[in-house]
């Protein structure tokens, strides 16, 4: 099971239809294949390539451009861990060491049971709350090696299913444009002149 | 303009002027309800009942600096797309990932109606027929927030075809990143968005306002640059540049981070705030931690050169700060207290630009 589903299919239909140009919707179906499966899969990738007029390869290449993408099974649980300067001084290197004693594997690796996979990230944009982490792209501010045995506990318990989906899935909820009320794309080739409000007049 | 607006969003909260922040405080401040509640989408109306040059003109006039790093003139910016070309675009530059700096993804997660209704006028003024709102990759909580908030805004008529009843029609389209530091770069980021591999292009022939996304004219602003359209529609140019100075009016979003007593995201008066009052002052960071002595901190992001105790006084104006060897960048400070490890410190950073 790794081209998409029926359900898929029909939603990346309407994403490839908000672009001017199909392959846009590239990355946004990149997404929607990991979130089916966890991970890219070749048949994903063919499957992306039809749908966007590309080759697999051209899919395989814009694809291993992104770090989130992954082309192998990763843990339930991505673990990354914030090393940049705000962090660094926060002591996010003490914080490493601790996640790889606690989980028993080094960066980069994934736990015997599947469960987590440990990563040393860059700047993840909260600065403030350093040292942070993000579990599958979910924030974790300010923690302490204390804050991460709760943490592991409760994922390992299934204590945060409701917070925090399984890898693959980043955000819950998507854009969703009603068939009455949206514009459509605007493809370049359809367009010469100016758009109708340009025309001197205020619009109210 | 000045005073259309009684509840014009946060003109004065408190004893500092808030333009961008001011409904950070509501527990619902991402909620159309509560944006409708506070003013919401009033600064569109405004620019709808004037002709879209004459919109242009105010944001001009206005002097809104980009908020990314370079600090370009949004309106300037506008204004250099060739005569006659047709369609144009508006990319959105959420992609934040300049190591210190996140305003924008407090902006889309806590505000996200405010960046759409400046889409909106951005779109409106410039003669933009799309918008592609770009969002970091990993910023789950972002993405959810502005596509929860543009399915209410299509949902209500704010944006789509014929938008208040108008002849203006914009879709605004949700679209996300994967991870990758690049793409921040305004070429890249369309690289991007056409699916290919986030590297930057050539400047020139590519600059964007000519030769940008599918070839087209582009304009690619950033998250906060926008965020300030509502309330400049609401209150006019005059009474923005009230605030800050004549090269830096208005306000922007900081960052502090690393040894301050309160770590923070803060909105400071342009060309006016020092960094000595930013690090020091109670309503700001409070002071370095234990009362240590300051020994270095940057002063915009991570590419910035750093600065030392002797240029506290300096206030948040981009010519100052260059003509000190630095620049304003992002809006990320960084603070080094007396204990930090000055070389271990810069060999993080440098790891960051290698990755």
């Amino acid at each position: 099971m790794s081209r998409l589903s029926e359900g898929n299919i029909r939603l990346a239909k309407e994403i490839i239809g908000r672009y001017p140009r199909p392959r846009s919707a590239m990355i946004p179906l990149l997404h929607m294949a990991q979130q089916q499966d966890g991970y890219i899969t070749n048949d994903a990738m063919v499957h992306i390539g039809e749908l966007v007029g590309s080759t697999s390869a051209e899919v395989y290449g814009t694809a291993s451009f992104y770090e989130m993408f992954k082309f192998e099974p990763v843990g339930k649980y991505l673990v990354n861990i914030c090393g940049t300067l705000s962090c660094a001084l926060m002591g996010s290197e003490e914080l490493m060491h601790y996640a790889e004693h606690k989980l028993g594997v080094k960066m980069g690796g994934t736990t015997d049971d599947g469960m987590f996979t440990l990563e040393h990230a860059e700047c993840q944009a909260a600065c403030t709350e350093a040292p942070c982490l993000q579990v599958n792209y979910r924030y974790r501010f300010r923690v302490t090696a204390a804050d991460f045995d709760s943490l592991i506990d409760d994922l390992s318990a299934g204590r945060l299913v409701d917070e925090i989906p399984a890898h693959g899935t980043v955000a819950r909820v998507g854009q969703h444009i009603p068939r009455d009320r949206g514009v459509g794309a605007i493809p370049p080739e359809s367009v010469t002149e100016a758009p109708v409000w340009l025309d001197g007049k205020a619009a109210l | 303009m000045t005073g259309t607006y009684a509840h014009a969003p946060g003109f004065i909260v408190g004893d500092r002027p808030k333009i961008v922040t001011s409904r950070f405080e509501y527990e619902d401040s991402y909620t159309l309800t509560r944006y409708l509640a506070t003013d919401g989408y009033q600064g569109l109306r405004a620019a709808l009942s004037r002709p879209a040059n004459e919109v242009h003109d105010e944001v001009r006039t206005a002097t809104v600096l980009g908020r990314g790093g370079a600090g370009f003139p949004a309106g300037t910016k506008w204004g250099l797309t060739p005569q006659g070309v047709y369609p144009r675009y508006l990319v959105v530059n959420g992609d934040e990932s300049e190591p210190g700096t996140y305003k924008d993804r407090l902006l889309m997660e806590r505000d996200p109606h405010q960046l759409i209704e400046g889409c909106l006028i951005a779109c409106y003024a410039a003669g933009l027929s799309q918008c592609f709102l770009y969002i970091r990759g990993e910023m789950a909580l972002a993405q959810e927030r502005v596509a929860v908030a543009l399915n209410d805004a299509y949902a209500a008529g704010y944006i789509g075809k014929n938008i208040l009843g108008t002849h203006f029609s914009v879709d605004i389209v949700l679209h996300w990143g994967a991870g990758a530091y690049v793409v921040g770069e305004e070429t890249a980021l369309i690289e991007s968005l056409e699916g290919n591999r986030g590297m930057p292009r050539l400047k020139p022939p590519f600059f964007p306002a000519a030769n940008g996304l599918y070839g087209q004219p582009t304009i690619v602003n950033n998250v906060e640059t926008l965020a300030n359209l509502p309330w400049l529609m609401c209150n006019g140019a005059e009474a923005y540049t009230a605030i800050g100075t004549k090269t830096s009016p208005g306000t922007r979003m900081v960052a502090v981070s690393g040894h301050v007593k309160r770590p923070g995201v803060y909105e400071i008066v342009n060309g006016v705030t020092t960094f000595r009052d930013l690090l020091y002052k109670e309503e700001f960071c409070g002071g370095i931690r234990n009362n240590n002595e300051l020994k270095a901190f940057v002063p915009g992001g991570g590419s910035a050169p750093w600065f030392t105790p002797d240029q506290l006084d300096l206030p948040f104006e981009g010519s100052q700060v260059g003509a000190a060897g630095s620049m304003l960048g992002s809006g990320a400070i960084m603070v080094m207290d007396e204990t930090t490890d000055i070389p271990a410190a810069a060999l993080t950073l440098t790891r960051f630009y290698a990755h």
